[in-house]
């Protein structure tokens, strides 16, 4: 008897009914929208590609996307100098505090970023608890903090820190702390020990981490136009000043393509090296 | 690990939570300023805010838009997540990217893109405007949730229920629902929080006809610096907590009917 | 026309290898049939479809002379119980056991009544109302029984339900599946890595290789009669040696020489190859028999196996504890085994 094809009863049909919703609704809702904004950057009012030529090469334009980038590279090294040590206790210590300083952590990071800005409002306001300490020492009258880059750097840090603690912690929770004891039994000093074994084991996290705050930071809305200064805006900022204030959809678009683009290339490359698949830890 | 260490990590720790402890104790102060340390304390902001149509009818916007937006998430999300974690084909990992890009794109660019397109659609200012934009911001997240408790399920367990006469509609309510409810539970639970808590899209197409908490929050801090935002930054922290709480519980209540 | 028929059953997942490689077989109603082989050689695939999970790339299934192969796993009347049991967690064991009955729409009543039966024969009464996570793993696994079969299913499927199992709980459950198949009379196919099970249980065995049937056979003709190099060493411990017939009943082993053996009359000439179970072999009293030199010695208790060489091939021997006693490595031994012992690989007798 020759063999002969049988008759499968479940066709692969129904993966595709199961799965056309939600594509057909993302392709509709996202990335035609999306499209949208790509047409509106060469067309609007009228075609041709002048708004690039103004984002690129406008020297104001390009102090807003040189304040950007430097505010962000700011934002993400300060995230790491503040998130290695704690990540590094709550890997480390487990147990009760551990659960504490993880709770902690994830309460700050689904607590709304407009909640811990509005926070950070109140603490550098000009009657908040940090102008009271330095009048309280002499500093009278205290500074103005409010409203400053500083300010904006300082929220944003806040706000995207338990994003690199999460990273971070993600890596280390997977390190065996006998290979410290193995390394201690080798003869290494504890400061040896951790930098030429449980630093390098841990320096994945410092690089998901870093790309994912940079590249929020680099688009981040709320925060910067609420809390920073109005001489020193940050891209997105400017994008939804654009269209606000000046209804001018062409340059906005321009724009947000500009940042589309930076963000998709670092996203890029780390997948080029990675995969993007690690990022999310 | 050396004292110092622990200190520093701890000192972050508080770092982290500072903000909670501000905004808390702010929403019940008598100061009519951001004054911190507040000079006493009252619910008079939380008589002021629900008694302001201007302060409850986005709150209600909000839990309208969080719910409709959680519904339509599960919806298209749970049967995608079957095929993509079921069946191999030619152009997955390009579905794959595709489902993974609204995390992607920064929020301010899709605005802008939402800005004109729901203008042109006539969604602009509407319920359904916001719900369709922040499906697509909350369905990666939640396809990535239901994808994990899918692919982490025994097969056996459907193909049991078949052996035992359960057509696969069957099969899916009858077992694959109930065994993975916590991942159903979750992704659904965050899909309200995120959907909740948005702000950047929810500024250009909410308007004010279906502005959202965060959209009438984000429009009072610009304009002055008004202490009932203390309450409705409390209840956006309160709905987070809330579901913490719950899934907190549930995990309690299952450790607890676990032995 | 048997029960149960596959005819050239075929698997493949788009590449070259065929994970199932033209499978035929017909199992009689009734049967206790167990498919027998390593990892990866193809049994549970094929159980798999004849459950209906898996649909064959090419090969037909019939059961009762019915063709099978559109019918979805639902329709099939076919039970299965999985390696790792597969109770529904969030249904208690009645609830289990009573859900096949509920999906075919029979009344309340019977369903209690069919649901305390099987739980009596598996007896396990005392524990329909308990969460299936609550019980132990040869409890969860007669659950897992009681549902597959309280349907009255055509046939039963079994995965290495036993795998999980520790040893001794395995080989009581091994007792108690085949009480629950005398009674109730089930056609069982049963999947297993483990020869020892397969031989205690089938009444028939399959043997599975690389996605083909190597032999299918009764457990005792298996043993003595394995039809293939891969069946005389995969059931039981055994010698497989490459050996010429020079013709006249002349067996030799190159670098020993002749050696005793019977053959069957229709055993072709030329270079064939044997198998001579370690159990088979003795010691000699003459020191004319074959030398063999002990390289290795494993006390297993009840016997030590001494692991060797005949001349230049290597040898197993098991012999008795009693008289394995003061043997050293590298002692030159004086072995003998009957005629009879020596099985021509591929011949009939």
């Amino acid at each position: 008897m020759t063999p002969t094809k049988s008759t499968p009863h479940r066709p692969d049909r129904l993966a595709l009914i199961l799965l056309a919703p939600l594509l057909v609704f993302l392709v509709v809702f996202f990335l035609v929208p999306l499209g949208e904004v790509m047409w509106m950057s060469i067309t609007e009012p009228s075609f041709g590609f002048g708004h690039y030529g103004k984002v690129l090469l406008d020297p104001h334009y390009r102090r807003v996307v040189l304040d950007t980038l430097g505010t962000s590279l700011m934002v993400t090294t300060v995230c790491v100098l503040l998130a290695y040590p704690l990540a590094y206790v709550t890997a480390q210590i487990g147990g009760t505090i551990g659960a504490v300083l993880l709770m902690l952590v994830a309460m700050s990071f689904w607590t709304s970023f407009l909640v811990r800005t509005y926070a950070w409002m109140i603490i550098l306001g000009n009657r908040g608890p940090v102008s009271e300490l330095l009048k309280a020492t002499g500093w009278d009258p205290p500074p103005l903090m409010l409203f400053t880059r500083f300010s904006s750097t300082v929220a944003l840090t806040h706000i995207l820190l338990p994003i690199m603690v999460m990273a971070l912690y993600a890596v280390m929770r997977k390190i065996d702390l006998n290979i410290m004891k193995a390394a201690a039994s080798l003869g290494a000093t504890p400061f040896s020990a951790f930098r030429n074994i449980y630093f390098p084991l841990s320096a994945p996290g410092i690089v998901s981490g870093s790309t994912i705050v940079f590249v929020l930071c680099i688009g981040f809305y709320v925060t910067p136009v609420l809390i920073g200064s109005p001489r020193e805006q940050m891209i997105s900022g400017m994008i939804g000043a654009q269209i606000e204030e000046f209804l001018a959809f062409g340059e906005a678009s321009a724009m947000a393509m500009v940042l589309l683009v930076v963000t998709v290339a670092i996203l890029a490359v780390y997948h080029r090296f990675f995969g993007l698949d690690k990022l999310w830890g | 690990m050396r004292p110092t260490m622990i200190l520093l990590g701890i000192a972050v720790a508080v770092f982290v939570a500072l903000p909670i402890f501000i905004v808390l104790p702010m929403s019940f102060s008598t100061s009519p300023s951001l004054a911190f340390p507040p000079p006493g304390y009252w619910l008079g902001h939380y008589a002021h805010f629900f008694r302001d149509p201007t302060w409850t009818g986005p709150l209600i916007n909000s839990f309208i838009v969080a719910a409709g937006t959680t519904l339509l998430t599960m919806l298209l999300v749970t049967p995608a997540a079957f095929t993509m974690t079921r069946h191999d084909f030619r152009g997955k990992s390009a579905i794959n990217v595709l489902l993974l890009t609204p995390v992607i794109v920064p929020h301010i660019v899709i605005a802008v893109g939402y800005f004109t397109y729901f203008a042109k659609l006539g969604l602009l200012q509407t319920y359904l405007g916001v719900i369709l934009a922040h499906t697509c911001l909350t369905s990666p997240l939640a396809f990535l949730t239901v994808s994990a408790g899918l692919k982490g399920l025994d097969r056996n367990y459907e193909r049991a229920a078949q052996s035992l006469g359960a057509p696969p509609i069957v099969a899916f309510f009858v077992v694959t629902l109930p065994v993975l409810r916590a991942a159903f539970l979750v992704s659904a639970l965050l899909a309200f929080v995120h959907s909740f808590d948005e702000t950047t899209v929810a500024l250009f197409i909410s308007g004010r006809d279906v502005a959202t908490l965060p959209k009438r929050m984000f429009d009072a801090i610009r304009l002055q610096a008004d202490p009932v935002l203390s309450v409705a930054a409390t209840l956006l922290f309160g709905v987070v907590l809330a579901v913490f709480a719950a899934s907190f519980l549930r995990k309690f209540f299952k450790a607890g009917v676990s032995r | 026309m048997s029960y149960l028929s596959l005819q050239n059953l075929r698997k493949d997942y788009g590449g070259k290898i065929f994970a199932v490689d033209d499978v035929s077989l017909a199992i009689e109603k009734g049967e206790f049939v167990t498919f027998l082989g390593p990892s990866g050689s193809g049994k549970t695939t094929t159980l798999m479809m004849i459950a209906g999970f898996e649909q064959p790339t090419s090969g037909h299934i019939a059961l009762a002379g019915r063709a099978i192969d559109p019918v979805p796993p639902h329709k099939r009347n076919i039970g299965v119980v999985f390696q790792n049991y597969a109770l529904f967690p969030h249904m208690s064991v009645a609830r289990n056991v009573g859900f096949p009955l509920r999906m075919r729409g029979v009344p309340k009543a019977e369903i209690a009544a069919r649901v305390a039966r099987l739980l009596a024969i598996v007896e396990l009464g005392a524990f329909a109302d308990a969460e299936p996570r609550r019980l132990s793993g040869g409890q969860q696994q007669r659950v897992a029984l009681a549902r597959a079969l309280v349907f009255e299913p055509d046939v039963l499927l079994l995965d290495e339900p036993l795998g999980a199992l520790d040893k001794n709980l395995r080989e009581q459950m091994q007792i108690e599946i085949r009480r629950i198949h005398r009674e109730l009379g089930v056609t069982t196919i049963y999947v297993t890595h483990d020869q020892t099970e397969a031989m205690t249980m089938s009444d028939r065995i399959v043997v599975f290789n690389g996605g083909k049937v190597e032999q299918v056979d009764a457990p005792l003709a298996l043993y003595r009669r394995p039809n293939t190099p891969f069946v005389a060493g995969f059931v039981g411990d055994n010698n497989v040696l490459d050996a010429t017939h020079a013709g006249g009943g002349r067996i030799e082993l190159p670098g020993v020489g002749p050696i005793a053996a019977a053959l069957p009359s229709d055993c072709p000439t030329g270079p064939l190859k044997i198998a001579l179970r370690p159990e088979s072999i003795r010691l000699a009293a003459g020191s004319d028999a074959p030398a063999f030199t002990v390289q290795g010695i494993v006390n297993y208790g009840d016997s030590v196996v001494l692991v060797g060489a005949l001349g230049t091939v290597p040898l197993k021997i098991r012999l008795p504890a009693v008289a394995a006693s003061n043997l050293t490595v590298g002692q030159i031994l004086r072995i003998e085994w009957s005629p009879d012992a020596v099985h021509v690989i591929g011949t009939a007798r």
